[in-house]
């Protein structure tokens, strides 16, 4: 266990490397002075010199990039257009989204799970077509879409939740009236990939010989369901897990645009669109670190849940 | 008495038989057919628009549908209909380029990785893993920050975001394939590494490569729709089903069909593509063959 962590730990701090130079040199691919960039467009010849001599940006390469990672790792990614430090924008920003996935996830795995178990445990029956139908559906239904059609019937005709905006957790009852369409609209298809997987990775288990044992030793078709098959089948899903992290990054993106949720997200296309190099970079930069670090955290879920990863 | 057998070659034979295979699927033939209907939309688009993309009519903004206009128009003035129309051709553009830049060069390092396995393919694999599920929003972002949004750096952020993906199905098919009796016979007949993995090897993945083209290109679909909604993809007066649902955002209380109809269009061709990669996947997999 202990050397698979190692291992893994090893190889996600081999992509954050590659993945913050190509941050790094991404932005110095963008033509123009970094230094201009990085000083808010600020023309004043001792800012830049200042800017220049902070970033190292008279020095070589590599010499900047150490600079630049030793200061990410510091809590400084340098300051936006309108001269407020990068960090704190973001660190401000991130609850919001986190809020918005974790809650996605819920919806998600709460309608997903019992949705897929029952299509395959009734398979072949209309409430196995209805789960296969919905979930082809969840699948080719584009989020924001979902997203603008929720605005026009939940907000606008029967004005039943607001059509977007954020209220923080100090009014909780408001906040989950915010939030609740657009989780739901982001678990959309986290459900439906779940459904899919629970379904088939249940049919698999249910023929499997240790479900037969399960069977002929007399126990209930619950208990052989809920306990033997179930449990087995919840490793599929830690790998859908993983697998839709991407997604569910870019969906947040998506859906709080839709929603006008000033998150993590929402932030990401403010940035491109005020072609704000430095709050980019550290977007990118931070989006990128969370995403291995989720990745890495259902990898060790994973290998806690299947003891036959470990040894390999 | 002399019967006339008529002898076809394997491959005609085998064609043959997937057709019929085909066609005994109905919803995997509606897809193909709704699919063939939004290809001719896409390339016939100027002649069967009843307006051009950029056409505006000042005195029937927002109208409703009927009438001039069949499905209405927007806040400027377009025909929506005839932006539907436009529309398909972005969306059909995005999905097929995007698909073949992610096989043009997925498959070649797949097929190495496959091929000569080793080290390179650890390396290939483990970089294949991460990738795989990289949120393609952000790459896009990044893509986006670099070179400025466009179709065409939509399609290439849709098209690198795919890589993993095929990387894998080639990597996968290849290590099956080379323990295949005709490699040794190739290897024998003195063949080079280069004719066995681009002669015997890539054909005998198409059918493979087909069925996840059909996945991808969906997906491509949905996502230049997505970038071009989030403003990193086609830029107005430049018109695609994700710039008019963009637009239709400001319009959903007093027209909210703005916001419908480029929707319709969209998830109608997803679908389609989806179910017929599902009939092709069946009748191309000889383990689900009946």
């Amino acid at each position: 266990m202990g050397g698979f962590l190692i291992r893994r730990l090893g190889a996600a701090l081999v992509v954050l490397v590659v993945a913050s130079m190509l941050v790094f040199l991404g932005v110095r691919a963008i033509p123009g002075d970094p230094a201009i960039a990085l000083g808010a467009e600020s023309r004043d010849p001792a800012l830049l010199a200042q800017i220049r001599h902070k970033y190292l940006l008279d020095r070589p390469l590599p010499v900047q990039y150490a600079h630049w990672v030793w200061l990410a790792l510091h809590g400084d990614l340098g300051v936006d257009q309108r001269e407020l430090p990068v960090a704190h924008t973001i660190v401000s920003r991130l609850p919001i989204t986190l809020e918005l996935a974790l809650l996605s996830m819920l919806i998600a795995t709460i309608t997903g799970i019992p949705a897929g178990v029952i299509a395959a445990v009734r398979r072949g029956k209309p409430s196995d077509h209805a789960v296969t139908a919905t979930a082809l559906v969840g699948l080719s239904v584009p989020h924001f879409w979902l997203g603008l059609l929720a605005i026009i019937w939940f907000a606008v005709d029967l004005h039943w939740l607001p059509s977007g905006g954020y209220v923080g957790w100090a009014h909780p009852l408001d906040n989950l009236k915010h939030m609740i369409m657009p989780a739901i609209v982001l678990s959309a298809g986290f459900s439906a990939v779940l459904m899919r997987q629970m379904r088939s990775s249940m049919l698999d288990t249910l023929n499997a010989d240790f479900v037969r044992t399960a069977r002929a030793k007399g126990l209930s078709e619950r208990r052989v369901v809920a306990h033997h098959a179930l449990r087995n089948s919840l490793i599929t899903v830690t790998t859908v897990m993983g697998l839709q992290l991407g997604a569910l990054i870019s969906g947040a993106v998506v859906t709080e645009t839709v929603f006008q949720i000033a998150g993590f997200g929402r932030l990401t296309i403010e940035a491109v669109n005020q072609r704000d190099y430095t709050l980019i970079q550290g977007v990118v930069l931070v989006a990128t670190v969370g995403y291995v670090a989720a990745n890495l955290l259902v990898d060790v879920a994973y290998s806690l849940l299947n003891p036959r990863i470990r040894v390999s | 008495m002399n019967a006339v057998t008529v002898v076809e070659a394997p491959r005609t034979r085998r064609r043959r038989l997937l057709r019929k295979r085909f066609l005994r699927r109905p919803v995997a033939v509606a897809g193909l057919v709704v699919v063939v209907g939004f290809v001719v939309l896409a390339i016939f688009a100027p002649w069967i628009a009843p307006h051009s993309s950029g056409y505006t009519d000042f005195n029937h903004v927002l109208a409703k549908p009927g009438g001039r206009y069949l499905l209405g128009t927007d806040e400027l003035g377009h025909d929506e209909l005839s932006r539907v129309i436009w529309g398909a051709r972005s969306s059909m553009q995005v999905g097929v380029f995007a698909t073949l830049l992610a096989m043009v060069i997925a498959v070649p390092i797949g097929m190495v990785a496959g091929y000569y396995r080793g080290w390179i393919d650890a390396i290939i694999a483990r970089a294949t893993d991460v990738l795989l599920s990289f949120p393609f929003v952000i790459l896009a972002v990044g893509l986006a920050a670099i070179l400025g949004p466009s179709l065409l750096n939509a399609t290439l952020a849709l098209g690198i975001g795919a890589v993993p993906v095929f990387i894998r199905i080639a990597r996968g098919e290849t290590l099956a394939l080379r323990e295949e009796d005709y490699v040794p016979a190739a290897i024998a007949n003195g063949a080079s590494d280069a004719t066995i993995i681009f002669k015997h090897i890539l054909p005998n993945m198409t059918s493979t490569l087909i069925v996840q083209a059909t996945v991808t290109i969906p997906t491509a679909i949905i996502g230049e729709a997505v970038l071009s909604f989030l403003g990193l993809g086609v830029q107005p007066p430049e018109t695609s089903w994700g710039v008019m649902l963009q637009t239709a955002q400001d319009q959903l209380a007093n027209a909210p069909r703005l916001a419908v109809f480029p929707g319709i269009a969209l998830v109608l061709v997803v679908l389609a593509f989806n179910v017929m990669g599902d009939g092709l996947r069946d009748i191309l997999d000889p383990r689900t063959t009946r």
